[in-house]
């Protein structure tokens, strides 16, 4: 007679170990417990079926598999943290019996742990690295903005900050920025780094808000953790460009009016405004990497890529031999990296902060960026222009009309480079005028006009057979319908002026009742035939349509 | 090693445990017993041909023994931990010079005692130095800059090849930790939320807003619904509760409520002999009571019966109709098959998706959106909606990195005592603070 199986004795049961018997198995308390899975990248998972895990109850509960716990075991930085508690205790005793020598000696040998070989065992090559550096710009970004009493420790956020400097710096010296997106909630920048982009988050100038249910132990967990990589990821950057690392300004600074000798370094290289030395010690060339052509690529994806090479491209050339002057109510060091990473040059008051390179009565200045109702002192030969005009420039890729964007007036949409507009993005986001928030207040969109970006084309068409001729119109019109029905944001064709636009609005209308007309009219077999392939042609718009969608989408987080 | 004076035998030596105080005690007596098991605090103590094995910075303060001092002028000061103590053993040439100056024969015992406090010291002194290192040992983690190759590369490639010669097997790859998740790890907000947005991107965002918000109260409604149907008159109690308070704490403030008083109060006639009976209970329709086993076993055989009938008859009408069978037995193959399908899909989406971890589920945050006239003008005058630390800690939810929590009031069981160890108030009081 066979054993009788006895349950939960494989299977999920034996693959998964809930958090607390993995607490036990580890002799961890929890609080290091989760500093050790942030760090070594174990995250907790979710078995199919928990009563089968849980030996039949269905509480919930934490898991992790069991492999991983065991592979936790194996690491040094636990014994560490175990050290950290022993040690702790023994500066408890020692504080609380007065021994205040043995308290300060032990804060001088308190253990230190690196984290350099779980970097190299999560991240084997640089390509893996970067593929993860979007959540460790967003994080170091926040924290570098933190202010000291939140309990933070403050050389954690003067290191994310010297970090994103750094970063920041190299995407300027590689030209690698593609995208700005200012939202209430920050700016979004998008950068080619390495032919990944890489998506991050700055917040804010304004004080941060005081979150409540965030918990600060394990977000500066993961920045202990992404702080290490940033410093890693870099040093491979500037080699790559040939800049010297730890960076070195290539000039001379002179810090006497801002700051002290030993913190200049880091206030001018704050700025941003700062070239950098290279390698073999001169200043860096600033020789961006030009994104590669290849002619031979298949038809399908050549255009795309095609479109957006060229888009880079001039994106990187956008400012060059621009010179801008900053007022001190803009944004200064988002400005600043935004205009230096498309080639223009920046400067602003000396009483703004360190970095400025010209003085605002600099004839070669050619735009000014104001945020304030300006009154008659304006100097001639340069155009003074408000903030989004940059951002908007940089998103198009090509030098937008200054005059939209003239200060007291309010200007054209900000729209979001990161969205997928129709059929517009290979000719720059922002060629096509949606009409802004405050014209349209006026005059109402014609509904019409948005759900028919490029139908006129197909109508052109002519058949011998009415029906057929009249179905497939009709079928085109219907097309065109579903298909601005399907996609939610609908840009408008270019209108230039009201008087045209409303010109083109009556032609359409009743081209639009004509073909009604002419539906109506058809005999009763041929309005079968019609409806069927209205249908089909319906149907195949509605698939194309998602496909389309979807590979944007898919274009979009590649 | 730790003998400290060669020229006397080894006596024999007590094993007792030292995890007890009396086994202390009982040690103590017998200080020969002491000497092979000595701590480092006994060593610094007897200066006399003893030395100090210090496993700590070089900055620290330490006493040398002389002809350690001498040794490291020999050898020049800054050498690391391990060559300190390996270089600081050599304690056969303090001794005379003659028969006993030569090392000690040592048992296989000894050796074993000897040689292991030796390698721990050593270990520790040699991670110490690594960890105490100013920085990583190199910047260029992933090998950008051409150098030779490092030892630990050879040998990490040496058991490679010779793992793939015994096993005929390429090595299995190894499985990293890379979350499986699809979202992207910095959202962007949709293109309503720009600071001067469109007014198609805007009407959208609101719309969304709204959508979302009305499902919100449709949600509260159908609660209240089912509050009511459940227990009416409780689903508005407590807005009637409220309401009662509020009247009552307010009497009295308006003059015009004492006016009215007196005509207000109507006295009714409150019959306080019977006590007020409990509402009636909503009977539901359930069946009076369960049929006996024997009416249940009849009515069984009865359909059993009826069901075989059928299926007899249903038989000969099917081989009538064997072609339109076979089409519907097409069609419930594509089904299932469709149906499979969905199911992997359903799996996949799952996989990918925000996991189920712990008590909490995933809420997806609502969107951050300004109204028409919160808009700002410029850029200058924006004020900025939500927050960015908010949206990292959901961001690590929604890949399943971090599981959500709820902040719990942390209450005490018991009420908290303060006491000072027995030990630690003798202290307290000797030492000077």
């Amino acid at each position: 007679m066979t054993k009788m199986k006895k349950k939960f004795t494989r299977g999920e049961a034996t693959t998964f170990i809930s958090r607390k018997q993995a607490l036990k198995r580890l002799q961890l308390s929890l609080n290091d417990f989760r500093r050790l899975c942030i760090l070594k990248g174990v995250y907790p998972q979710e078995p199919v079926n928990r009563r089968r895990v849980n030996k039949g109850s269905s509480t919930p509960k934490v898991y992790y598999h069991l492999k991983d716990i065991q592979f936790l075991g194996h690491e040094r930085v636990m014994q560490k943290l175990r050290d950290i508690k022993a040690h702790l205790k023994k500066a408890k005793r020692a504080k609380e019996r007065g021994e205040m020598h043995t308290v300060d000696r032990l804060q001088r040998n308190f253990p230190a742990y690196t984290l350099d070989h779980i970097i190299r065992e999560r991240y084997p090559a640089f390509e893996d690295a970067v593929r993860d550096l979007d959540d460790c710009l967003c994080l170091c970004f926040l924290f570098s903005r933190l202010p000291k009493e939140r309990g933070v420790p403050v050389e954690q956020i003067r290191l994310s900050a010297r970090l994103t400097v750094q970063f920041l710096h190299w995407v300027i010296a590689a030209r690698a920025l593609r995208k700005v997106f200012v939202s209430i909630k920050g700016y979004y920048f998008e950068a080619d780094v390495n032919g990944v982009s890489v998506v991050w988050s700055v917040p804010h100038q304004l004080g941060l808000h005081d979150p409540a249910d965030v918990d600060f132990k394990i977000l500066r967990t993961f920045n202990e953790f992404y702080t290490t990589m940033l410093g890693f990821v870099n040093y491979r950057l500037y080699s790559s460009l040939g800049l010297a690392y730890p960076p070195a300004l290539a000039n001379e600074v002179d810090p006497s009016d801002y700051c002290q000798t030993g913190e200049a370094h880091e206030e001018f290289m704050a700025s941003l405004n700062q070239p950098l030395l290279s390698r073999r010690g001169g200043e860096a060339e600033g020789n961006p990497a030009e994104p590669d052509d290849f002619p031979d690529e298949e038809a399908e994806g050549a255009e795309a890529a095609s479109a957006a090479r060229r888009k880079a491209r001039a994106q990187q050339r956008l400012f060059n031999g621009c010179r801008f002057f900053l007022n001190r109510e803009t944004p200064r060091q988002i400005l600043c990296f935004v205009i230096r990473s498309c080639g223009g040059e920046v400067s602003w008051s000396p009483l703004s902060g360190p970095g400025s390179r010209y003085p605002e009565s600099d004839q070669r200045v050619t735009h000014q960026i104001v945020d304030r109702p300006l009154g008659d002192s304006r100097l001639s030969g340069r155009a003074y222009v408000q903030p989004q005009w940059v951002f908007d420039c940089v998103n198009s890729g090509s030098l937008l009309p200054t005059g939209d964007y003239a200060p007291g007036l309010p200007p054209p949409p900000h729209l979001s480079p990161f969205a997928a507009y129709s059929a517009d993005d290979a000719d720059g986001g922002d060629e096509a005028a949606q009409l802004p928030y405050s014209a349209t207040r006026s005059a109402p969109p014609d509904p019409v006009e948005l759900r028919r970006p490029s139908a006129a084309a197909e109508l052109e068409e002519e058949d011998d057979d009415e029906a057929e001729d009249a179905a497939k119109r009709e079928a085109a019109a219907a097309d065109a319908a579903q298909v601005g029905k399907q996609q939610k944001k609908q840009k408008k064709p270019s209108v230039v002026a009201e008087g045209t636009q409303r010109r083109t609005q009556d032609a359409k209308q009743a081209a639009a009742e004509e073909r009604r007309l002419r539906e109506m009219m058809l005999p009763k077999k041929h309005k079968q035939l019609y409806k069927k392939m209205v249908f089909s042609r319906k149907r195949q718009a509605r698939e194309s349509a998602q496909l389309a969608e979807k590979k944007q989408k898919r274009q979009r987080t590649a | 090693l730790f003998q400290a004076d060669p020229a006397k035998p080894a006596a024999k030596r007590l094993r007792l445990s030292r995890n007890k105080k009396k086994t202390w005690r009982k040690l103590s007596r017998d200080v020969d017993n002491l000497l092979p098991e000595q701590t480092t605090a006994e060593l610094i103590r007897r200066r006399s041909g003893g030395f100090f094995i210090d496993v700590g910075e070089p900055g620290q303060r330490r006493r040398q023994s002389r002809q350690q001092q001498q040794q490291a002028k020999v050898e020049g000061s800054g050498s690391s931990a391990t060559s300190r103590i390996l270089s600081g053993l050599r304690c056969h040439e303090s001794l005379p010079s003659g028969a006993a100056s030569a090392p000690v024969a040592e048992s296989k015992r000894q050796k074993k005692f000897n040689s292991r406090p030796l390698d721990r010291l050593v270990k520790h002194a040699a991670a110490a130095d690594q960890d105490k290192a100013a920085g990583p040992q190199t910047m260029d983690l992933w090998g950008s800059d051409p150098k030779p190759e490092s030892s630990a590369d050879t040998d990490i490639k040496d058991l490679v090849l010779h793992q793939m010669r015994c096993t005929r097997q390429a090595p299995v790859k190894r499985r990293f930790r890379t979350g499986t998740s699809s979202a992207p790890a910095c959202p962007v907000p949709q293109p309503g939320a720009s600071y001067n947005p469109s007014l198609a991107d805007h009407e959208a965002m609101l719309a969304a807003a709204t959508q979302s918000e009305l499902v919100k109260e449709s949600r509260a409604k159908r609660l209240h619904g089912q509050m009511e149907r459940h227990f009416p008159g409780t689903a508005g109690a407590a807005a009637a509760l409220a309401a009662a308070n509020d009247k009552e704490m307010a009497a009295g403030l308006f003059e015009s409520d004492s006016e009215g008083e007196g005509d207000d109060i109507v006295d009714k006639e409150v019959d306080d002999s019977t006590p007020s009976e409990p509402p009636p209970v909503a009977k539901s329709d359930q069946p009076a009571g369960r049929t006996s086993s024997k009416q249940n076993a009849e009515v069984r055989r009865q359909r059993a019966q009826a069901a075989e009938l059928k299926r007899r008859k249903r038989q000969s009408v099917d081989l009538d109709r064997l072609t339109e069978l076979s089409r519907q037995v097409g069609r419930s193959l594509a089904a299932g098959d469709r149906q499979r399908q969905a199911r992997l899909a359903k799996r996949r989406e799952r996989a990918s998706g925000t996991k189920r971890l712990g008590r909490h589920r995933f809420e997806e945050p609502e969107a951050e959106f300004k109204l028409a006239d919160e808009l700002a003008p410029s850029l200058r005058q924006l004020r900025p909606e939500g927050d960015l630390f908010v949206d990292a800690v959901k961001s690590y939810q929604r890949r399943s990195m971090l599981e959500p929590r709820s902040r719990t009031a942390w209450r005490r069981k018991y009420p908290h005592k303060r006491y000072r160890k027995k030990g630690l108030e003798a202290s307290a009081d000797g030492e000077a603070k």
